[in-house]
């Protein structure tokens, strides 16, 4: 059974700012009532630590430990929003590009671009698609921008073109960024304008799942990616969470996804794996369908560039 | 002085609901359900200053027990 992460990024704060952490790290101190600067401090320090894994060294060897064969690194445009240099996009594809090179056949990467970067966007996820390698787009919403505005379409033109699935963000993020972009329904009208275009809704197999899961139902090209399953898996309701899906007859459009770097410290990725095995040693999983989720539906859904991929290896 | 073991079992017992519930090194953190919020919260208890810990983050998944925990804590240098 092949396992593919659809769903994780570098773990450093090139790619995923201090900021990001910091919001996670008021929305902790907040809910949990903390109050002392020490405390506030040591998960700071935490959420530094998990996030400095710059060549993705750490990254595989928790993939070898878990039986996970490869997995996606998204790109994500944070720098549109915090008004940092273009330039500095194109040196973040070639780090990725590094990363490909350094660990051959174990990471496929998705390009990400903010749409409101015109036809500089368009231009660099041609690039992302042609000259690095890349196999999909990522998309993150909460940036500041609707999944279905129609100043994408070009990128998914572009996306259409190269057979390239888009994942967007669901859900809540960091607090400095808009939540109201980032619900399920946002990505209908795209779904519906390009069916040729498979979407992937990040995390949205474990919030907004609800909604998300009638898009599942009803249009073909729209999937659901778990990451995001580890605050469900540590209150004990992630078997509850997958029968959902499975009763409502969409569990073959569910991807295995874990947020890598995001959740390290609520467990490893052989952990993560072993939460969805578990699915089928409890039964309520068929091993088939926990393929499917595994890595199969993934594979599929990629077409021509993954399979290109595979063949080179 | 405390043990190094009782002190860990005393910071799990202040992130359950129920103070009644007995808490020793074979009890499961899936039994006692603390979910992310109080886990994240456990690690960071844990390296309050006052008891000198350093917290092995790479070895978080393999914990399963409170024992399991007190292996991957040891006395800070």
């Amino acid at each position: 059974m092949e396992i593919i992460d659809c769903h994780s990024h570098v773990a450093s704060p090139r790619y995923i700012p201090d900021e990001f952490f910091d919001g996670w790290v008021d929305n902790v101190e907040a809910n949990a009532g903390m109050q002392g600067e020490q405390q506030r401090a040591a998960l700071t320090r935490m959420f530094r630590d998990i996030n400095n894994d710059p060549l993705c060294d750490e990254y595989v060897a928790q993939m070898d430990a878990a039986g996970i064969n490869r997995a996606v690194l998204l790109i994500i445009d944070f720098k549109y929003v915090y008004g940092e240099p273009f330039d500095d996009m194109v040196d973040i594809y070639a780090q990725h590009r590094e990363i490909l090179k350094r660990h051959p056949g174990r990471f496929i990467c998705y390009a990400g671009v903010d749409p409101r970067r015109g036809a500089a966007g368009v231009e660099l996820l041609e690039i992302g698609l042609k000259d690095f390698g890349f196999s999909g787009l990522k998309l993150y919403p909460p940036c500041g921008f609707s999944p279905s505005d129609r100043s994408l379409d070009p990128y998914y033109e572009i996306c259409a073109q190269y057979q390239a699935p888009v994942l967007s963000h669901i859900g809540p993020t960091t607090p400095s960024l808009s939540f109201n972009f980032a619900r399920p329904e946002g990505i209908d009208e795209a779904a519906r304008r390009f069916p040729k275009v498979n979407f992937i809704l990040g995390h949205a197999g474990s919030t907004h799942f609800r909604d998300a899961a009638i898009l599942a139902e009803y249009r073909p090209n729209v999937f659901l990616d778990m990451s995001g399953f580890q605050a469900a898996a540590r209150r004990g309701q992630f078997s509850e969470l997958m029968r959902f899906h499975k009763d409502h007859g969409i569990i073959n459009k569910i991807l295995f996804g874990t947020d890598w770097p995001i959740h390290r410290l609520l467990g490893d990725q052989k952990k993560w794996v072993i939460e969805f095995k578990k699915l089928v040693t409890d039964g309520i999983l068929s091993e088939k369908e926990m393929s499917n989720i595994l890595g199969g539906t993934f594979k599929s859904l990629s077409r021509n560039s993954l399979k290109d991929l595979c063949h080179a290896e | 002085m405390q043990s190094k073991n009782s002190v860990i079992i005393e910071i799990v017992k202040d992130q359950l609901d129920d103070s009644t519930k007995t808490i020793n090194l074979d009890t499961r953190f899936d039994v006692i359900n603390l979910d992310s919020l109080k886990f994240m919260l456990l690690l960071i208890n844990l390296q309050d200053e006052k008891y000198n810990f350093s917290v092995d983050l790479n070895r978080i998944g393999s914990v399963e027990t409170v024992k399991d925990l007190t292996d991957i804590v040891s006395y800070a240098s």
